[in-house]
């Protein structure tokens, strides 16, 4: 695994005292890890390099989601291999800048906001979310010097520990996590339902981990490893069990998908031809029974005054089912801020406030709130104009022939936080629905948005209905797989029943920092656990009893690292 | 922008004095005659976007004439303690409105009500299809590719009644009569296939108590509305509205 051999001449030259005391307590422990030459700078860097290609690739729509199981391993092997921190850090930051170049590679395409705003978030963007992948590398740089297996324990939760930070608002960037790269294949991550998402991440970094660590033990080590880390895998081999129904278990939702290009939405003149489209969508679809209607998100070109929208009320009237339509809405009587929101009209005519988008997208939708958003607004650089909402509870969708049905909704990218869809579930919902529009942004990353609805289908074990402007609208199952879907682009629309949710399962009662910390906890204790052994070990081979088992040992001891062998 | 509000004040006061400038005696019904219709000639040489607004409401006025045509009741069918009516409404060929817009057609028709305004009447419809042609020769009443079919808007009644009946520019209030205005609406794209001129006919058959009599023709107040209207517009934009005046039941 590692060109041990090359080294070994600096190795002699440690001096087993450069960690005082240690030697006089008579505790056997490694010593601190040799710095790799500096001509190896270049290799370091081509590793991260490779990571961050890796990941990059594995983020991309497409069928390279796999890839995501061996993305980290080129440079967890090089901080594997003892580089010092700063080395490690530079590798670190060198993947980052790659993974976030190509899985935001669509953002500077994106037709939004207008100016330099998007670009030069780009650019700031890949910068900023790459120093924390630097500071992970370099800490478990920094840790290889305790101990050979700590750092392999400590990257999944330090990994998920990377996604959970930036998904705050402070960052804002709750996208290109480890496990949505597998969201299209939903039998691999069942698990979710169980562990939520930061679970997975910290699995597929799990194994990335594994195969590091694996290079170094024996067979038996090796299959041991092997089998637990293939038991996330259990639940998607396993058939789903029944769930209990109330007599009428599904709900026939009809999702509208009117295809308007980002050019024409929200401008005056093309009201009334949107209107017509979206009209012409969904008197075709509601000539069958349908429980629901569903147009993208601000597909109600009218900003929505505090008192309502006879217009809207209306249209539901003459289509004759409620309509759940996502529009702009004053919050306020005279405010000036304005929310991208979702209306629901109801059987009875009355309009109802379904959701606001709780997190408005930074720079291009967001007003500005800080001081620096307030500059960049000034210098054109922040477009930003919509206050955020509060997270909202489900509403009830009445059926023919079943009672009322707690439906969730959320706008656009507030999927992409598994809180808000978990405190739903938390309040009844049993169907999801996602209002979105990507004209702006494109297909790449409404393709992302579609991987991160069917992750959170499979998560909470919820139906889950995805309306896009421009496509890809799905109607989803609980276990993520596609019922039906609308090719992207076209104008469309379609019904489909799905069934709804039972009970929550535990995923929806397990918050994003209670994994964190598990994962934390768990590579941390294990390694503590470990040096707690090695040093019993140690002691009863200084009485003459051989130790049984230490990770460090095995692997230090199989890859010729251990100071013993060194000194 | 500040054109752009200018534009929109000027486009409104340009709508306004169309509004209410006072019909000619002689044109009882204005879609009749050849020319520009009312929505035509609001937007004149501008666009529609001129004159709308991004803030909802509901008009407290109407733009009223009166229209060839008329509405009838007749009771059709009594059996113990029930009686089964029969409303037709008849709009005569007129102009209609060539404007890129979608409209909400309403039809504000009076029917039974209690004392306290609630219906003392059951439909036999959930809505009411416009037909062409005449009573008896009747085919459904299509555009843009659909059946024109109203159906009932109890939120329209709760939110936009109140504003308009009984107002100056609006609907007669006719609480005292035994009937109150329902309200029945389509959405409507505009169809630019369709010819110039339109001709609509639509029956509507409800149920009541023995006690329920007919409206009185002699009353001037008994009419029905149909109100076009393009519900994006400025609400200070009052609706075109064709008055059906009641008639006499047909004899038997």
């Amino acid at each position: 695994m590692c060109q041990i051999d090359s080294v070994k001449v600096r190795i002699s030259r440690l001096d087993p005292r450069a960690w005082p005391g240690r030697s006089e307590r008579g505790l056997h422990v490694p010593a601190p890890m040799p710095a790799i030459p500096g001509k190896d700078l270049g290799r370091s860097l081509t590793r991260g390099a490779l990571s961050g290609l890796l990941l990059g690739i594995a983020s991309l729509p497409g069928p390279f989601g796999l890839l995501v199981f061996v993305a980290l391993v080129p440079l967890l092997a090089e901080i594997d291999r003892g580089v010092a921190p700063r080395r490690a850090g530079a590798a670190g930051f060198v993947a980052g800048l790659l993974y976030f170049a190509i899985g935001f590679g669509f953002v500077p395409f994106a037709r939004v906001g207008g100016g330099l705003a998007l670009p030069a978030a780009y650019l700031l963007g890949i910068v900023v979310l790459a120093a924390p992948v630097a500071a992970f590398a370099a800490l478990l740089a920094w840790l290889r010097r305790f101990s050979r297996s700590l750092p392999l324990l400590v990257a999944p939760g330090g990994w998920i520990a990377l996604e959970l930070v930036r998904s705050q608002d402070l960052i804002g960037v709750p996208w290109l996590h480890l496990a949505y790269a597998l969201a299209d294949l939903p039998w691999l991550i069942q698990a979710a339902s169980v562990v939520g998402l930061y679970g997975i991440s910290c699995w597929v970094a799990s194994v990335n981990s594994g195969l590091v660590a694996g290079a170094a033990l024996s067979p038996r080590g090796r299959v041991l490893l092997a089998i637990s880390l293939s038991l996330p895998l259990l639940p998607g081999l396993v058939g789903p069990a029944p769930e209990p129904h109330d007599g009428t278990p599904s709900l026939r939702v009809a999702a509208v998908q009117p295809g308007i290009p980002e050019s024409s939405r929200h401008d005056r003149a093309s009201f009334h031809p949107n209107l017509r489209r979206l009209l012409e969508l969904s008197t075709r679809v509601v000539e069958r029974p349908v429980d629901l209607i569903v147009w993208p998100e601000s597909a109600y070109e009218r900003d929505l005054a505090p008192n309502g929208d006879a217009f809207l009320v209306s249209i539901a009237n003459g289509l004759g089912a409620p309509l759940l339509t996502g529009a702009w809405r004053f919050p306020r009587p005279l405010s000036t801020a304005k929310r991208n929101a979702a209306l629901l009209v109801s059987r009875q005519g009355e309009l109802i406030h379904a959701a606001d988008k709780v997190h408005p997208v930074t720079i291009y939708e967001r007003a500005p709130r800080t001081a620096i958003s307030r500059t960049l607004a000034r210098l054109g650089l922040w477009t930003g104009r919509f206050e955020a909402g509060e997270a909202a509870s489900p509403v009830a969708i009445e059926r023919t022939g079943g009672s009322p049905v707690p439906v969730g909704v959320l706008i656009c990218i507030d999927t992409s936080y598994p809180d808000l869809v978990r405190e739903l579930r938390a309040r009844g919902a049993r169907l999801l629905i996602e209002l979105s529009n990507e004209a702006g942004t494109g297909r790449w990353s409404a393709r992302l948005h579609a991987r991160i609805a069917r992750f959170r289908a499979v998560e909470m074990r919820t139906p889950f209905v995805r309306v896009a402007n421009t496509g890809p609208t799905q109607w989803i199952d609980a276990r993520g797989r596609l019922v039906h879907a609308l090719a992207p682009g076209a104008p469309d629309a379609a019904v489909r029943a799905l069934e709804l949710a039972g009970p929550p399962p535990l995923a929806a009662r397990l918050t994003a920092r209670v994994v964190v910390a598990a994962a934390l906890g768990f590579g941390i204790g294990v390694s503590g656990l470990s040096a707690g052994f090695r040093r019993r070990a140690h002691r009863r081979a200084a009485r003459g009893s051989g130790p049984r088992f230490d990770l460090n040992q095995v692997m230090e001891g199989s890859s010729r690292w251990s100071y013993e062998r060194m000194s | 922008m500040e054109l752009r509000k200018n534009e929109l004040t000027m486009s409104i006061a340009a709508a306004l004095a169309v509004a209410f400038t006072p019909l000619p005696a002689a044109a009882v019904d204005g879609g009749m005659a050849a020319g520009p219709t009312y929505y035509e000639q609001l937007v004149g040489a501008g666009s529609l976007a001129d004159l709308e607004s991004s803030q909802g409401g509901l008009p407290g006025a109407l733009y009223v004439v009166e229209a060839a045509g008329g509405v009838d009741y007749q009771a059709v069918e009594t059996s113990g303690s029930e009686t089964t009516w029969e409303v037709t409404l008849e709009v005569a060929e007129r102009n209609h409105e060539r404007v890129e817009a979608v409209y909400d057609l309403v039809l504000a028709l009076p029917l039974p009500a209690g004392a306290d305004g609630s219906a003392a009447f059951e439909a036999e419809q959930w809505g009411i299809t416009a037909q062409e042609g005449t009573k008896g020769a009747s085919v459904a009443f299509i555009y843009g590719g659909e059946k024109v079919t109203l159906k009932r808007n109890v939120a329209l009644e709760r939110t936009w009644l109140p504003l308009i009946v009984g107002a100056e520019a609006g609907l007669p209030d006719i609480s005292e009569t035994g009937y109150a205005y329902t309200l029945w609406d389509a959405v409507l794209r505009y169809d630019p296939g369709y010819g110039n001129r339109l001709q609509g006919l639509a029956t509507f058959r409800y149920q009541t108590g023995a006690g329920v009599v007919a409206p009185d023709p002699d009353e001037e107040r008994n009419a029905a509305f149909v109100i076009t209207w393009i519900p994006t517009l400025d609400p200070s934009v009052p609706p075109f509205t064709i008055r059906l005046d009641l008639r006499p039941p047909p004899q038997q």
